[in-house]
């Protein structure tokens, strides 16, 4: 009888992971990655793109401003000043908005590219976007590829794990595509945890069933495997179910363990802000990804919004309100992990993305005090995992309304990330339909400027 | 040597410094204008031969003999006059790559010359598919015990000539096991299984004989094959994303899997089974119209918002690649790269697509008798009807009187002519309804052949050239004003003489108010006297009938009205609402009426052209509604009769079609041995993998499609040969030789589908349900013990455990199953209730069958039940000492055995 202790220590890759060729192209300094998907689309003019220029011309209209750019065509009123103060911060004297008062803390570590754009002016498709290079479905995600070329670095573990809203108001638009693995095997695609029990399905025996009854099956399972072994020498197709069968029996117990939190200290908790009712849910989910990656996993997204306009960053009608909600909800969790990261000598092998699926206008939405969507120009900021610490690249025009110097496309902006890795965003493909594809599609440039 | 193509690959130690990073940053800042369509100042920079020969301005952009002396690097350093590009200067860092690259001889390798090899077509005529299947002769082997039917021939001639031989048979018991699994999905029952064995040992050849006509006459047999085909098919249960309001549920989509299970069950031909899918409205003989639910193989994709395009890119890829394996939908953008296929064949079947629309009331399906509105409680259906019908006198009457006060705005905007690819939109109040202006143009077009008496004038005007309209206009409506054997409308004539018209717009405006006019007087009269039916005054009456006549553009039922947003945005809203909550009800009740999701001919064809890049606001060549070229100038001329689906249809199904009929014996191949004689399942084109046995594949192919098209005889040609019934052990020698088996040396061991599992664990614990057809169920609903193909699927949010196991995600049409082992599988198999709960049924019912005796029985009817056999002795001593042990219980024994090994594969 193998008993669980030689199961746990068991790390063998199955045969299915076997196949392919999981290291990198080159070396890099980034093993796994953060993603802060900010659902909903922040916006860039009142967080990190900072424009006295809306001060100025505060109310007055913007002639020549094309009334198909946001979602609500013809809803595009004057120019409105951003409702935050913004100030100065760090080294780097970058200007934050009021609404990060911790993450602005921290804005020397971070590589922030101000003249990002999209293609899609509507959430779903442009989430699909910017997850998977194309506002098309079947495309495989940041995180399935990923995971496709690098592996994961714990057996244990699902290599691609997903949070979605902390505060149970739902998926993104985009759904589990923004997770998917397209056209890639399905063992690269995101396992998404569920806010409630347990956050992987089917991780608890159910109840009833002893430790040592769950030996025994396993035990039974390869007698009754092995039955014909004489006849049957090579049967690779059997024994990898076995092996997934002690994985999966091994998972019972990594996969609890690292989603437990009790064993983090207080100060900790603290740190992160846990036990705040405003931030405490997204803390839990920032803390945990960091015990994942701590623990080997690849990839992790966390989003910060759930399903509807206003569950959400869309803060088509009072932007202020909104924007200091959802920042309040994230701020401290995100500067923690920051913090945290670094602490633990993590954050040189990590890289922590944050970004919306694009921007807003610089222009107030008639009927309220919001801004409607704006494709033209949002900011993605970077940290650790081999981003240069304090680079500013890229540029928006006077209003913030459109990316003006060295626009970033996100076919440029997943080259980055995959560069990153040590991943050759040309080379990263897998044949489908007769084609070599790849994430970035036939485009696609690092922005070496950010690169340290 | 990946390593030297990363961060710090220099021009010297790899050519492929161009390629990789010079090259982007010339196509992405300079082709624009200096590139092969454009050359600004006379430079072209997409060569190193160009580069250098230089612009006719400024000369050469480096110097051949030394290329760091460059103009380009004092352009794009912006240290020269002229600083490019124009609006932005390059990165540093990228103009450090231009200086590495120059300084280290600006290394740019010359094009690839693409004349080199023949061309794709001439490929194409000596490719393996690319010509109608012949009869090859069976060849002659030294094996003779092996042969029972041609198909042994050909691969015992194969593995003859690479000194192989076939493995020995299977055990009887592993024989009747996948028989099983292959032909109806299920596990054998342990009396069928003891009886197959005896039958066996007796007459092998009998026995298969046997047993697969009595599989292949089993209903079940359709529920397995039906599921083959949803997954070509793309077959989901909801639309994906929808247009605003719109419904996301296909209500109707399970009349068409039911057409599936009845079509395999009674074999219907292939070619009759693909007319059928491709265009059975135009088939239609006599009062039963079922057949139409087959349509369902067009209409169950994505709905892509309502985005037209998409949706016809959607047909068309499940058309080409379901059918006829070719890739036809990568020449929406480009011709094809690999394949003879132009965007011209492309657009061929789009402008087949675009002749088609969907009605907005679907039909019932009927064998004759006259359609019910409800199969149930016909009082609850009244009562619910009249609520919807509640709102839709509130809003529908009101639209279209309001359209109907506004026809002069809409005569005028004829006149602009159709949008020719609209997407409508739900409309403000007073905002024009481009969908309504589309149905004056199509109704105006409809009054044109026959001397209409209100709309002649109209028509003859139209005619006349604008510089000359005033002058020929007086004279146009003077001479129609004399000739009275034309009984045109005297109101009209009377006002057109009456005004002055400088343009057609004035015309419209004439024709429009006196409408409108018309209508207030209708009005007013009817207020009065609602019994009102017709005005007496005849030619009022000829006008009136203009707006409510029963062929007026007017004349549009509620859901028309809705689906084509004519109704201001918020009753749109509303009214949707209140459809969609009917809709909802209706289906909850499991009582309306089946329908099918059809699609059929407009009235007015589309004439296609090629789009620009996929782009439909770049049109260019004309093309005709046509087969894909490929096929044959015979089977691809122009379609003549309505938009050409059942022209097409003849195409693919012609015993001449070089491919359908070997992509369909391949598919069925497929998923009996596990593997293709062709890998690509759904591409036969160059890039296709060359078949394992050519020979045999143009064999089947070939007798298949001259000997009736019938899936079944197939089926009994392929499992009644020998090769169906070698064993799956491995064995060294053979494997060194041909380590995947692509000569069949033995049977392909692999894992059921889930759906195989699912029902077999139902057919063992005894709970399933088997009944045949009807509506889907939901999966995770507890009380669900239907067979699995009968599951809901919801496109946008597929069951979990289904993606766990690799169901194809319906997006689109799927070529093959993944095959993943991963650990949430076996997590799912030891801890969802589901197992539980089926092995404690299994338990239950092996307790039962051994008559409450000891241990030792219920192990051994236990190990019957789920395997078919008995327990060896480790086994059973295993087994024994498991159950003595603490907290054991035996369905726990059964929810071992049912995850184990022997009973997710097929050996």
């Amino acid at each position: 009888m193998l008993a669980l202790q030689d199961l746990l220590r068991a790390n063998q890759p199955s045969t299915e992971s076997a196949r392919h060729r999981h290291r990198p192209h080159f070396p890099a300094k980034a093993k796994s990655v953060i993603w802060l998907f900010m659902h909903g689309a922040p916006s860039q003019i009142d967080t990190w793109d900072y424009k006295p220029e809306l001060r100025k011309r505060d109310g007055q209209t913007y002639d020549g401003f094309d009334q198909s750019t946001g979602f609500f065509a013809g809803l595009g009123g004057p120019i409105m000043k951003s409702p935050f103060n913004f100030s100065q911060h760090g080294e780097t004297s970058t200007w934050v908005s009021e609404i990060y008062p911790q993450l602005s803390q921290h804005v020397d570590k971070l590589a922030m590219i101000h003249s990002c754009y999209a293609k899609e002016n509507n959430h779903a498709p442009a989430q699909i976007e910017m997850n998977t290079g194309m506002a098309r479905l079947g495309f495989p995600s940041v995180g399935s590829w990923i995971t496709y070329g690098l592996g994961t670095a714990n057996q244990n573990l699902p290599g691609f794990i997903v949070m979605y809203d902390a505060k149970g108001r739902g998926t993104p638009k985009s759904r589990s595509i923004s997770w998917g693995s397209g056209f890639l095997p399905g063992m690269y695609q995101g396992t998404p945890l569920s806010n409630s029990g347990a956050p992987i399905n089917h991780l608890r025996p159910l109840p009833g069933r002893s430790n040592l009854t769950q030996q025994s099956q396993l035990d039974l399972l390869r007698t009754l495997s092995s039955s014909n072994d004489e006849r049957t020498p090579k049967r690779p197709e059997l024994d990898a179910r076995i092996k997934s069968f002690e994985l999966a029996y091994r998972m019972q117990i990594a996969a609890p363990e690292a989603f437990e939190l009790n064993g983090e200290t207080v100060d900790t908790h603290r740190l992160y802000g846990t036990d705040n009712p405003q931030c405490g849910p997204f803390a839990k989910q920032a803390l945990i990804s960091r015990r994942l990656i701590e623990r080997g996993v690849r990839f992790v997204q966390l989003f910060s919004g759930g399903f509807n306009n206003e569950d959400s960053w869309d803060g088509h009608t009072n932007l202020d309100k909104n924007h200091r909600q959802f920042a309040g909800e994230t701020d401290q969790p995100i500067a923690a992990l920051l913090t945290d990261l670094e602490q633990r000598g993590l954050l040189d092998s990590t890289l922590v993305v944050c970004c919306g699926e694009f921007g807003r206008l610089p222009l107030v939405q008639t009927g309220g005090t919001g801004r409607d969507h704006n494709p033209l120009a949002f900011t993605t900021w970077m940290a650790g995992g081999g981003a240069k610490s304090g680079a500013r690249y890229g540029s928006t025009d006077e209003l913030g309304l459109r990316a003006a110097e060295n626009p970033v496309s996100i076919n440029d902006l997943h080259a980055t990330i995959l560069h990153l890795m040590g991943l050759d965003h040309e080379q990263l493909t897998f044949r489908h339909e007769g084609r070599d594809i790849r994430l970035t599609d036939v485009e696609g440039v690092v922005v070496n400027d950010i690169v340290a | 040597m990946l390593l030297a193509f990363g961060g710090n690959a220099t021009a010297q130690d790899n050519p492929d410094f161009f390629e990789k990073k010079i090259r982007p940053l010339l196509v992405k800042h300079c082709l624009a204008c200096h590139g092969s369509k454009k050359q600004e100042s006379g430079l072209r920079l997409d060569t190193r031969k160009s580069a250098i020969k230089g612009g006719e301005v400024y000369g050469p952009a480096f110097s051949e003999k030394s290329p760091s002396d460059s103009k380009l690097l004092a352009v794009i350093r912006h240290e020269d006059d002229i600083t490019m590009p124009p609006n932005k200067k390059l990165s540093a860092s990228d103009i450090a790559l231009f200086e590495q690259w120059l300084q280290q001889g600006a290394i740019w390798p010359d094009p690839v010359e693409q004349a080199s090899g023949p061309s794709i077509a001439e490929r194409w005529k000596t490719h393996w598919a690319a010509s109608p299947p012949n009869k090859p002769r069976v060849p002659a082997t030294s094996q003779k015990e092996e042969i029972h039917n041609p198909i042994d021939a050909f691969v015992m001639a194969r593995l003859e000539a690479a000194g192989l031989t076939p493995s020995e048979p299977a055990s009887p018991l592993a024989i009747i096991k996948r028989t099983y699994y292959t032909l109806i999905g299920l596990p054998p029952p342990i009396e069928q299984i003891r009886k197959f064995e005896n039958e066996y040992v007796s007459d092998p050849k009998q026995a298969m004989v046997t047993l697969v006509d009595s599989l292949l006459a089993s209903e079940h047999y359709g529920e397995r094959w039906a599921r083959h085909w949803m997954d070509i098919a793309r077959y989901a249960d909801t639309k994906g994303y929808v247009r605003l309001n719109e419904q996301t549920n296909f209500y109707h989509a399970w009349t068409y899997r039911d057409y599936l299970i009845n079509a395999f069950n009674n074999d219907k031909p292939y070619d009759e089974f693909i007319r059928e899918q491709l265009a059975a409205d135009l088939m239609l003989d006599g009062p039963d119209n079922r057949s139409l639910a087959a349509l369902g193989f067009l209409t169950l994709g994505r709905r892509f918002t309502g985005n037209q395009h998409d949706i016809i890119d959607d047909r068309i890829d499940v058309v080409t690649r379901g059918l006829l394996g070719i890739t036809v939908t990568c020449a929406r953008c480009h011709d094809h790269k690999f394949d003879p296929i132009p965007t011209s064949d492309y657009y061929a079947l789009y402008g087949m697509f675009a002749s088609t629309s969907e009605p907005s009331d679907l039909p019932q399906l009927t064998s004759g008798d006259k359609p019910k509105p409800f199969l149930g409680d016909l009082a609850e259906y009244d009562q619910k009807r009249s609520e919807l019908d509640k709102q839709i006198v509130e809003y529908i009457p009101a639209t279209l009187d309001m359209l109907r006060g506004d026809t002069t705005r809409y005569l005028q905007a004829v006149l602009r002519g159709r949008k020719e690819f609209l997407v409508p939109l739900p409309a403000a109040k007073g905002e024009l309804r481009q969908t309504f202006v589309e149905r004056w143009i199509e109704y105006l077009e409809g009054t044109q052949s026959n001397d209409h008496a209100v709309f002649l004038p109209w028509h003859l005007l139209r005619e006349l050239p604008s510089d000359q309209f005033e002058q020929r206009s007086k004279q146009t409506v003077r001479q129609l004003s004399a000739k009275r054997r034309l009984k045109l409308n005297p109101i009209v004539l009377d006002t057109l003489s009456k005004s002055s018209l400088t343009s057609m717009n004035d015309v419209a405006i004439v024709y429009g108010k006196l409408l409108e006019d018309i209508h207030s007087q209708w009005q007013a009269l009817v207020q009065d006297n609602v019994a009102l039916t017709a005005f007496e005054s005849e030619p009022k009456e000829s006008l009136r009938q203009v707006l409510y006549g029963d062929d007026s553009p007017f004349a549009i039922t509620p859901r028309e009205a809705l689906d084509a947003y004519l109704l201001d945005a918020d009753w749109n809203m509303k009214l949707s609402k209140a459809y969609l909550d009917f809709d909802a009800w209706l289906a909850s009740t499991g009582n309306e009426p089946a329908k099918a999701h059809v699609l059929y001919d407009s009235d007015r064809l589309h004439e296609p052209h090629v789009f620009i890049r996929g782009n439909p606001e770049r049109t260019g060549e004309r093309v005709a509604r046509a087969a894909p070229s490929l096929l044959g100038k015979s089977l691809s001329e122009p379609f003549t009769q309505g938009s050409g689906r059942l022209e097409l249809a003849e195409a693919i199904a012609h015993p001449d079609n070089p491919l359908t009929a070997r992509v369909l014996v391949n598919r069925i191949w497929t998923h009996h041995f596990g593997q293709g004689l062709v890998d690509t399942t759904s591409n036969f084109g160059l890039r296709a993998s060359a078949p394992s046995h050519p020979e045999l594949l143009d064999y089947l192919a070939f007798r298949f499609s001259h000997e009736g098209w019938s899936i079944k005889t197939l089926h009994r040609w392929l499992l009644t040969s020998s090769v169906w019934q070698q064993s799956s052990n491995d064995r060294p020698d053979a494997r060194q030789v041909d380590p995947e088996n692509r000569l069949l040396w033995r049977t392909n061991r692999r894992r059921v589908d889930f759906e195989t599992y699912r029902d077999s664990l139902l057919v063992t614990s005894g709970l399933l349900n088997r009944s045949i057809g009807g509506r889907s169920i939901p999966l995770d609903q507890s009380d669900n013990v239907r067979r699995t193909v009968y599951g809901f699927i919801n496109r946008t949010s597929l069951p979990p455990v289904l993606l766990l196991f690799g169901f194809p995600t319906p997006d689109a049409h799927s070529d093959g199953r993944a095959k993943t082992t991963v650990p949430q599988q076996s997590l799912y198999m030891m801890n969802s209730k589901f197992l539980l709960d089926q092995a404690k049924a299994v338990s239950d019912r092996a307790t039962r069958i051994s008559g409450e005796g000891n241990s030792e029985d219920i192990a051994h009817a236990l190990f019957q039940i789920t395997l078919g056999r008995n327990p060896t002795e480790t086994e059973l001593a295993q087994v024994l000492e498991f159950i003595d042990s603490e907290d054991s219980a035996w369905h726990y024994v059964a929810h071992t055995l049912i995850q184990s090994n022997e009973f997710c594969f097929i050996d």
